[in-house]
Parts: structure tokens; sequence; C-alpha cells
């Protein structure tokens, strides 16, 4: 009886702390969709006219390049994240191109 | 169930098996190791649900049966017994209960029900199957896991991905600062991608013998990877998602190009990691010139270090900058004696290979000073 109670108290104890992480995360979410929205109204603002024309890709490339140096991820995995950790093997490459 | 087996031989098994245990869950059962006896013996299993062990030993049964037995205890007291035979006998009127004998000692051990042990992962019929050796799995999981991200924001990189196409079996890491890619031929057989989670490679690893010329026999399918060895079958599911296409982060040109000595360069980081990692910044600058790599490191509190390694240089004369833990990582795992280095600056990454090999290179990015 005793181990069911303190197996129930442990399970307990793990689904509030999941839960607390669950909020925080949402938290996060909620600034990073925000920060997104701004950046996207930015980032439209920044490219005027058709984006299939070669000036517009460079334009868009300089964009992205801005953005980078900024201290945001451009990858696909990662975009519009804060790089946290320095330079990003993926967003690089992508600067190469 | 009665069985009767060595010391050393179930002391080494549980050892073993325990690995998988998932010693934080509030399941008891999962705190457990099932014991069952088959043709051949005793069978082991542990599992956390995402990641099993089985281990299979020759014993004597004298009656078959399974119970299940907390692992920690259990290990830990086979571990303290003498090097005898142990005997191992549940109680006939309750199943649920071992008596352990070794010697003139005697422990009653309280277990759970077998049939409520979950079922280890576990690949379907149909999974492909490739035959590796056992040292040279084990070299090209060592040379790839020290790339695996440690964090799990991103769990696919969190993950070896292991990739068959015709005669190639490839693993590749990367954290988004350094890239491993490994590769070996093997038996053409169908393609495949999957994606191990970082715990799995790691406990293989531990049981992979790097001098046995034993067969590894790996099988896979959509979601669950199995490797047997010697008696021992590991199992795990597979990481879900998409590994980031890696073969484009992969520099094709370079400026400078240098050959040095692999051990000789080795040593000279190792020696500068003794005083950047107490000064906290981990940096060394290579300073590439035409007749090799000028080492230096500098630390405010404690001094400074300046190491020259001669070799061939191509190109450019370049001064780059980089965290001496992540190029430790790859030199370790080389064993060759000479390495080509490829740079092009501080914004692409530097290439590392050994010399004339083309089945092993790590990409380290340097470090921007601004
Ligand atoms: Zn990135």
């Amino acid at each position: 009886m005793e181990e069911i109670v303190r197996a129930i108290e442990d399970s307990l104890e793990h689904f509030y702390i999941a839960i607390n992480q669950l909020k925080k995360e949402c938290e996060t979410l909620r600034m990073e969709v925000q920060r997104l929205e701004k950046e996207n109204k930015w980032l439209r603002e920044q490219m005027p006219g058709k984006s299939n024309t070669p000036v517009a890709y460079k334009e868009g490339q300089d964009a992205l390049a801005r953005l980078y140096y900024e201290g945001f991820h451009i990858c696909h995995m990662q975009y519009g994240n804060l790089r946290t950790e320095g330079d990003c093997l993926f967003c690089i490459s992508l600067l190469k191109k | 169930m009665n069985i009767l087996c060595e010391k050393s031989v179930l002391a080494a098994a549980l050892s073993l098996t325990q690995r998988a245990v998932a010693l934080r869950s509030p399941l008891p059962n999962l705190k457990g190791i099932l014991l069952e006896t088959g043709e051949q013996g005793l069978i082991l299993s542990a599992t956390d649900l995402e990641f099993g062990i089985t281990c299979q030993v020759e014993t004597k049964v004298i009656e078959h049966g399974s119970v299940v037995l907390p692992a920690k205890i259990l290990t830990e007291f086979v571990r303290k017994l003498p090097e005898d035979l142990v005997e191992l006998k549940t109680n006939p009127e309750n199943p649920l209960q071992v008596h352990i004998t070794c010697g003139s000692i005697k422990f009653d051990l309280s277990g759970y029900a077998p049939d409520e042990f979950p079922n280890l992962p576990r690949v379907k019929e149909d999974a492909i199957s490739i035959t590796v050796n056992e040292g040279l799995l084990r070299e090209m999981l060592t040379q790839t896991e020290v790339a695996v991200a440690r964090e799990d924001t991103r769990p696919v990189l969190a993950g070896l991905l292991m990739e068959v196409e015709k005669t190639k079996l490839k693993f590749i890491a990367t954290d988004g600062h350094r890239l491993a890619f490994r590769q070996a031929v093997i038996p053409e057989t169908q393609e495949l991608k999957a994606i191990i989670p970082g715990r799995a490679v790691q406990e293989l690893i531990k049981i992979l013998d790097p001098d046995m010329g034993e067969d590894v026999t790996v099988k896979v399918d959509n979601s669950n990877i199995a490797f047997d060895v010697k008696g021992v079958a590991l199992s795990s599911r597979l990481v879900e998602g998409k590994y980031p296409p890696y073969q484009q982060i992969i520099p094709t040109d370079y400026k400078t190009a240098a050959v040095v000595d692999s051990a000789e360069l080795t040593a000279a980081l190792e020696r500068a990691e003794i005083l950047v990692r107490d000064g906290g910044n981990n940096l060394v600058k290579f300073d590439v010139g035409e007749n090799g790599i000028r080492l230096s490191a500098y630390s405010q509190d404690i001094g400074s270090i300046d190491d020259f390694i001669s070799g061939g240089v191509e190109g450019e004369p370049v001064e780059i900058r980089f965290n001496v833990r992540l190029l430790l990582d790859c030199f370790r795992n080389i064993k060759d004696s000479e390495v080509n280095i490829d740079l092009t600056g501080e914004f692409s990454p530097c290439m590392i290979r050994p010399v004339g090999e083309h089945n092993y290179l790590h990409l380290v990015l340097p470090v921007r000073v601004s």
C-alpha cells in the first residue's frame, strides 16, 4: 500500500513538473509568434516588388544576411530563433549560396 | 523457476541489462529486470519503454519460469556475492518471491508479476537487416557520436543519422556547430534512413568491444532499431522527424589547406586545453603559415601558451580561432597518422580529414571575434 501511495505521489510530482514545463514552453512560443509576426512584417517592408526577379532575390539574401548578423537563425530548422551559441553551420551554408 | 549460475556470469549479465532500467520511473515494474528461462538458459530483459536490453546467459535450468526482480538491489547484491554457484529459486507457495542462495548466504527477494512487464522496443519481421563488424561499428559510432547535440530543443539533432545507400553505410551527427561523418562499405542492401537516439548510441558503444571481430546484426524498420551481438540485444525506438540536409553544409572548396601530423597536433591541443579550460574561454588560435600551424592560447589569470606544428601548407596564410574542445572531440578519434585541415576564413567550417581517406570527415565552425 505504502509503495502504491509513494508511486502515485511520484507520478503526481512528475505530472506537475511536466505541466510547469508545458506552461513555460507555451509562454515562450507565444512570445516567439509575436516576434515572428513583427519580423515578418519588417521583412515584407524590406522586399518590395516581385520576389522572383534577380534583384529582389539579392535583396532577399541581404535581408537574410542582416537577420543572421542581428543574431537570429535563418536556417530551416530554427528560423527566427535567437542564436545563443555563436554561429550556425546550417545558416552559414545558406549565406554562402 | 529454478536456475544455477556462476556468480561472475550472473553479475556481468545483470550489470549490462540494468543499463536499460528506468530507475526514476513511478512504475515499479520498470525499475525491475525480467528474468525468464529459455532453451539456452537465462534471459534477462530491461526497458525504459524507449530503449531496451536483452541478455542471454548459459545457465543450468532446473525448472522453467519467470519473474521480475528489482534491478538495483539484485545487481548490487549479486555483485557482492563470493565467486561461487548462485541458485535462484521461486517460492512454490508464492511465485513472486525468490530465494537466492550462494554457499551459506540466503536472500529472499520479493518481485513483480512477469506478465505485467512491458514489451521492449521490437523491430517488425520485415525489417531491413545488415551485418557489420563489431570493431568497425564501434569505431564509426565513436567518431560520430561526439557531434550529437546534447540538448533536445531540436530532437532530430539529439540523434545519430544512419543511412544506407547501395553499398555504403553512413553515420552523421551535427549539433549545428560541428558535423561528423563516417562511412564504410557493406554488402549491397535496401536503402534506409534512420535517426538513432543519442542515448542508445552511447550504450551501444559501451557494449561493443573495439578489438572484437564478431558480427553485429542491425535490423531497422520504420520506428525501431535493434542491434544483436554475442547474445546481447539492444533495441530502441527511432527519433521521429526529418534530419536536415547535411550535404549542403559540407564545403566544396577552400582557401588554405594544411597537412600535419595528427598525434602532434592532438598533443598540442591537449596542452592548450589545460590552460583555457580553467580560464573559461576554451579558445585556441591557429596561425596557418607557409611551414605549418602556430598554435597559441591565452588565459587572462593563468598565462599563455605558444606551440608550432610543422606541416605542408597550400594557399593563403590565415589566422583563425576554435573552441579547443570541439577540435579535440574530433582529433582524439582519429587513428591515422596525418590529417588534412582545409580552411576558408572565419565564416566557413574548417574541414578535417585523415590524409587520403574519404570515409571520415569532421567540420568545425571557427569562433569569430568581433
Ligand atoms: Zn541556423
